[in-house]
């Protein structure tokens, strides 16, 4: 007998983006926690948050510093060494070290350092300087925080400083961006802007995901401003990239907010075009855009907002549902954060990724800029949040007093 | 001030739920008072202070359950106690005891009340009710779907949903055949209970949970109204969209059976229709629904006419997620097709794509069982299971190999999750073989025996670990996701460096093979094969083969490996070092040498068009590869092919000589893929489709041959590791062998000289690469990676022409890679000749600097007829 009616709905990505923080500028955010964590990179940006947090703690109030300890470019990662340890002194009680590049040690240590914390209030906070993280990196440290904050309640700030300025600079770009473009696509040296080798390409053990027998392979990739450690990445992932990529690659692009560095993404488009052509064979020149890209086979995604790309991955992880899928992950550092918040979410995703030989230090970026932070109050709640998505809510039609009686 | 429920409202309150949470001191006893009579029943699980503690798990929005005792007999039962105002106090006994008996009628599906009444609101708990009314029936031992999908979330797949939503639907069929309605059903109510001690005969059924619907206390007739949002089917609807819910946070689910959740969706979605009696008629209707739903689940589900396939799809047969198609598309002509149905195990390597995963597939017994009812079968003495290195081991093992000795210390871990993985696929094969008669029959598999076996191989771990699951569900396959469980926490120890409960002896795949063979003397005479697809470096690194190698290559009587993987792509080594003696254990083959060297073109050319020939059947094309592609025309003829290239194909202008059959059969090298390739790009770039019958044009054809060649070219840079020093290598040879093509003096014969071969000879002691790694180390780990990848295709060494001492090695560019370079196609006499091992280090090393060096040392248009036996060795 049946005389009641609900209609039933899928739960989206919308629904739940409100309860998603938006990124802000980081004066906005109270910089007290137990925990801070970071990592030391060559830039100039490496301590530019610590400095900050030492300014406006004249004694350590933190109880632990961790610094993330990366096994290229030791010798360019030291210069920024001093000033880092030094400010972490002033804020933190005691410090430690972490190994950037090894995920399952760094899992591990990061774990037992919470674990044998008690926190102030009834939840850990956590400040994770992202500033000068690998996008490995902080996949690997998101994955750790995730799984603690299931053990106990975890408050979760992300800080960023971006450079003043990026490397190409768009007046480079703009009196060469053919030549730009070129060598992008070509392995790199020590004149390369960033970085140039490949010194390892690997599955981050944290992220194996969930492969199934005879499935086809399905690739998101968040390209970075060059393709040799991508096209290596692409390579270890599928056998057949040849005719046809669109059927198993599909593109996600940086957009900056700042419209000033719009040709980024321009850039972007014009060396994934060129990928795109070498990897068919039907090359169409170096620097053409054409319609290598389109709408059917790449998305632009806020390389700040974090929420754009969170909400693109899962998405096209649903539509792709059933297949092998593989994310290889060379985007923006807030990237990185919504890329790790959709994984938490969706754990069938393999993550791949490439190390360079080298990164080139005097061709990365200049100076500090910006500072933006996100705070996640409790990071279990928020990933409980997205695990809605895809779920489906039965919804009486009928209202009546007594609903949902049980 | 205490927040209060409403007047009348069956709800407890907020307060009186905190009191509950609390643990409440409860006296020793409750009464009961039914009617004129006064029951007494003691209250169980209180501590010594009184409090009994958990209760919360047992409350509900409207009341909670107590656990009480009878004091005479003993007997327990579970006492839910609620606000009388959702009740019809109307009720007289009678009333109460006939729809008791109304319950009992459906066996065990219900737990039936068999006291109701009121007791007294306790000493302490807030509210001003005076009484609250109370039922009394069976205690049920087990947990509530509700908390199952918490605690227990490994239970969950699509056949315990589909057996659940069964279960709850014929409650509730139930309940409406004799006009009533439960009124108070969710998820919290239904009791997936294990079986009641005694009652199990076989150490199957001991796994065997049933449902029960409990709280009945609502009961009421059907017509009656209620002002609840949710009648009986509403609710049922709403258990089934909280089990999707569970299973979709179930990400392996999700990823294996994507189809299940579409299908499920659509099921909800009839469900919650205005009238779903117009989906659902009649009951059987709605069972038949769910019996689809089920099928759904499997991994190898398919329906057919629902995906198109188009002649291209699944390249890689990895891809292939139809078995089906997988039949469809199989050539049973592949040239090294016999020599691996011989039940003895084997290496079978070769260059990525040349159809080594479509093989093993195709002999897998679940393959097999499928070409049997499609009357399709081949003779496979064998019981096939197959294991894919990239997909079911997950990635799993690659980390360990990143800290140097790490293998060695995780041998035990590392043992026991790869025996496992195996013994999964191993299990689920014979899953998949069991559901369909004729194959049962051919292995004289049937329940009894294999329940047995189960049983034995679960007690084999420390802690057994098979787990509940309901009637009806197949044990081997639950068995099977029991295992992969099992794999995943090894896996998972290992990550977070702990030591695993598990760990199984080396032995343990032998042990469980020998047990079946025991119990089913039909595996002796159709033993197991293990076909281990994609054993390579690549996927496993060789400290972690090295560990896994002992497993692979062990001696037993009850199974045995094949195992695929690239050229080179493990050595043959224990964990100990210890060389395992390859003639001895296993037969090598390689692929790419057999295609190259014992297939003409003709062999070749007759195979591809069969093959391509199949895929466009299959997709419903009306072309056909010969009539798509046409003749190689003149260019059949290789010399004819160089001399054109020589003489006009290298001059300015449009000239098209890539073309037709004969040159794709060339282009092949094993490497079934590339061709599929080629042939795909062909057909897009020359706008074949399903009724195209004419040939594609003979500048489209060249103009695809060109470009996946310079992809194929263009990708070599991008292979880890080495892959710029391999680019390098092939770009210098590449220019070499065009420059000697165009440039070169002719051969005795004429002819333009094709040469695509290095040749060297070399003491016949040590082989080649251990030769190349005394005198470079850096050059013979290029060397391996260039074999490895088939940058170049090693044919058979054949002794030296300077004696019984010595042997002559030859490495041909790979084919594919030619037309890229504006190379002719067949292999021919011609080669460079290496005369030292130094001077091939040399070669690998500074590639461009050697070969401009033997390019220029011979120079154009002078003494033509003069010795290149320097440049180019004797020629034959």
């Amino acid at each position: 007998m049946k005389d009641k009616q609900a209609v039933l709905r899928r739960v989206d990505f919308l629904q739940v983006e409100q309860q998603l923080p938006p990124v802000v500028p980081l004066e906005s955010i109270k910089l007290e926690a137990d925990v801070f964590i970071c990592a030391l990179g060559f830039e100039e940006r490496c301590p530019a948050i610590s400095a900050r947090i030492a300014l406006h703690s004249p004694s350590p109030s933190f109880a632990l510093g961790l610094t993330a300890v990366y096994s290229s470019n030791r010798e360019d990662n030291e210069h920024n060494r001093e000033a880092l340890t030094s400010n972490i002194s002033k804020f933190c009680v005691r410090s430690g070290l972490l190994a950037a590049d090894q995920p399952d040690l760094l899992s591990h240590e990061l774990n037992q350092q919470l674990g044998a914390l008690a926190p102030r209030s009834g939840r850990l906070h956590v400040i994770f300087d992202i500033s000068t993280a690998s996008g490995n990196l902080i996949l690997s440290v998101m994955d750790a925080l995730i799984k603690h904050s299931r053990t106990r309640p975890l408050d979760l700030t992300i800080a960023y400083s971006e450079p003043e300025e990026y490397l190409p600079t768009s007046a480079q770009y703009a009196s060469d961006s053919e030549s730009l473009v070129l060598t992008a696509c070509r392995p790199g040296d020590e004149s390369s802007v960033h970085e140039y080798g490949v010194a390892e390409v690997e599955t981050n053990e944290l992220y194996p995901g969930k492969s199934n027998e005879n499935r086809e392979e399905f690739i998101l990739a968040v390209p970075a401003y060059r393709t040799e450690r991508l096209s290596r990445c692409l390579q270890r992932l599928t056998d057949q990239p040849l005719a046809d990529p669109d059927n198993f690659i599909f593109w996600i692009l940086g957009s900056p907010p700042d419209p000033r560095r719009s040709f980024r993404l321009e850039m972007q488009r014009k060396v994934i075009s060129s990928l795109l052509g070498e990897m068919s064979g039907h090359e169409q020149g170096a620097g053409a855009v054409g319609d290598a890209l389109n709408e059917t086979n790449s998305i632009e995604a806020s390389t700040l907002h974090y929420q754009q790309i969170l909400q693109v991955v899962i998405e096209q992880v649903d539509a792709q549902a059933g297949k092998n899928i593989s994310v290889v992950h060379m985007g923006s550092k807030m990237q990185a954060v919504g890329m790790a918040l959709a994984l938490a979410v969706r754990s069938e995703v393999t993550v791949c990724h490439a190390r360079p030989d080298r990164y080139n230090a005097s061709l990365y970026s200049l100076g500090i800029g910006p500072v933006w932070g996100v705070r996640f109050e409790d990071l279990s709640q928020v990933v409980h949040n997205l695990g809605r998505i895809g779920t489906l809510e039965l919804q009486a039609k009928i209202d009546q007093q007594g609903k949902n009686l049980r | 001030m205490e927040a209060q429920a409403p007047p009348h409202s069956p709800r407890l309150s907020d307060a009186q739920r905190e009191w509950i949470k609390a643990g409440p001191k409860l006296p020793e006893a409750l009464v009961l008072r039914k009617g004129s009579i006064d029951l007494t029943f003691l209250i169980l699980d209180r501590d010594a202070d009184g409090r009994v503690m958990d209760i919360e798990a047992r409350m509900g929005m409207k009341g909670f359950v107590l656990r009480v005792q009878d004091p005479d007999d003993g007997a327990v039962y579970a006492a839910k106690i609620c606000s009388a105002a959702d009740y019809d106090g109307g009720r007289s006994e009678r009333d109460e005891q006939r729809l008791a008996n109304v319950l009992r009628q459906a066996g065990a599906l219900f737990a039936a009340p068999i006291h109701s009444g009121r007791v007294v609101r306790f000493d302490g708990m807030p509210g001003d009710e005076v009484e609250f009314v109370c039922f009394v029936s069976d205690w049920i031992d087990g947990l509530t779907l509700e908390a199952l999908c918490i605690q227990k979330p490994e239970m969950i797949t699509g056949e315990f949903i589909v057996r659940a939503a069964n279960q709850v639907f014929r409650a509730v069929h139930f309940l409406s055949h004799h006009r009533l309605k439960h009124d108070d059903l969710h998820w919290g109510n239904v009791i997936v209970r294990p079986p009641v001690p005694g009652l199990a005969l076989t150490p199957a059924e001991e796994n065997e949970y049933s449902l029960c619907l409990v709280d009945t206390g609502s009961l009421k007739d059907s017509l009656q109204p209620t002002g609840k949002s949710h009648d009986d089917h509403l609710s049922m609807v709403d258990i089934l969209h909280s089990l999707y819910n569970a299973a979709w946070r179930e990400r392996q689910l999700v990823a294996s059976s994507p189809q299940f959740f579409d299908r499920f969706r659509m099921l909800l979605e009839a469900l919650t229709d205005e009238d779903p009696l117009r989906h659902f008629p009649t009951p059987d209707l709605f069972v038949a629904a769910l019996a689809d739903l089920e099928k759904a689940s499997r991994p190898d589900f398919a329906i057919k006419g629902e995906h198109s396939f188009s002649p291209f799809d699944g390249i890689s047969a990895e891809h292939l997620a139809d078995d089906q198609t997988l039949l469809d598309l199989f050539s049973q002509a592949l040239p090294w097709f016999p020599s691996l149905l011989a039940t003895k195990p084997v290496v079978l390597s070769g260059p990525r794509g040349c159809g080594k995963s479509m093989l093993f597939r195709y002999l897998s017994a679940p393959t097999q069982a499928k070409a049997m009812v499609a009357g399709a079968a081949q003779t496979v003495d064998s019981f096939g299971v197959y294991i894919s290195c990239a997909t079911h081991l997950q990635n799993n093992l690659v980390w360990i190999a990143r800290k140097p000795g790490r293998a060695k210390e995780l041998a035990g871990s590392i043992a026991t999750y790869f025996q496992l993985v195996i013994a999964r696929e191993f299990v689920r094969a014979l899953g998949l073989v069991n559901r369909i008669p004729d194959a049962r029959a051919r292995f004289n598999l049937n329940d009894a025996t294999l329940d047995q076996w189960i049983s034995w191989v679960n007690a084999q771990f420390p802690t057994p670990i098979e787990t509940p699951r309901l009637p009806r569900e197949s044990r081997l396959m639950h068995f099977a996701n029991d295992l992969e469980r099992t794999a995943i926490k090894v896996h998972n120890t290992m990550l977070q460096q702990r030591s695993s409960e598990v760990i199984l002896s080396d032995g343990f795949l032998g042990s469980i093979t020998s047990k079946l063979v025991e119990l089913n003397p039909a595996f002796s005479v159709y033993p197991v094969v293990f076909l281990l697809d994609d054993y390579t470096e690549n996927r496993l690194h060789k400290e972690v083969q090295a560990t896994v190698n002992r497993i692979v290559f062990e001696r037993r009587s009850s199974h045995f490996f094949k195992v695929s993987c690239e050229r080179m792509g493990f050595d043959a080594v224990d964990s100990e070092g210890v060389k395992i003696d390859s003639h001895r254990e296993f037969d090598e083959m390689d692929a790419g040498q057999h295609a190259v060297e014992d297939c003409t073109t003709k062999d070749a050319e007759r195979f591809l068009v069969a093959l391509i020939d199949k895929r466009l059947a299959r997709a419903g094309w009306k072309g056909r590869c010969e009539t798509l592609l046409g003749s190689s025309g003149d260019f059949s003829n290789d010399i004819n092919l160089a001399n054109y290239i020589r003489s006009d194909g290298s001059r300015q202008g449009r000239h098209y000589f890539y073309f037709g059959t004969t040159h794709l059969a060339r282009l092949w090298s094993g490497d079934i893929a590339t061709t599929l390739q080629i042939v795909k790009d062909i057909c897009i770039q020359g706008d074949v489709g399903p009724d195209t019958t004419k040939t594609v044009t003979q500048s489209v054809q060249h103009s695809s041959i060109v470009a996946i060649s310079k992809a194929y070219r263009n990708r070599v840079k991008d292979l880890h590791p080495y892959g710029q020093q391999l680019s390098r290598i092939l770009e210098a040879f590449g220019q070499f062998a065009r420059t000697v093509l165009v440039n070169g003096t002719l051969n005795r014969k004429q002819n333009a000289r094709r040469t695509y071969r290095i040749e060297m000879t070399l003491p016949a002691v040590d082989t080649f690469i251990d030769q190349l790694e005394k005198v470079n180390g850096a050059a013979a780990d290029i060397a391996r990676e260039l074999l490895r990848r088939s940058v170049f295709n090693p044919l058979r060494e054949s002794r030296g022409k300077e004696g019984p001492a010595t042997r002559t090695i030859r490495l041909e560019m790979r084919n594919i890679y030619r037309p890229a370079f504006g190379l002719s196609l067949e292999k021919a006499d011609e080669y460079l000749d290496v005369k030292t091992v130094e001077e091939f280090a040399s070669m690998l090393i500074e590639p461009s600097k050697y070969l401009e060096g033997r390019t220029m040392s011979y120079r154009l248009g002078k003494n033509q007829d003069r010795d290149t036996r320097f440049m180019f060795g004797e020629e034959e």
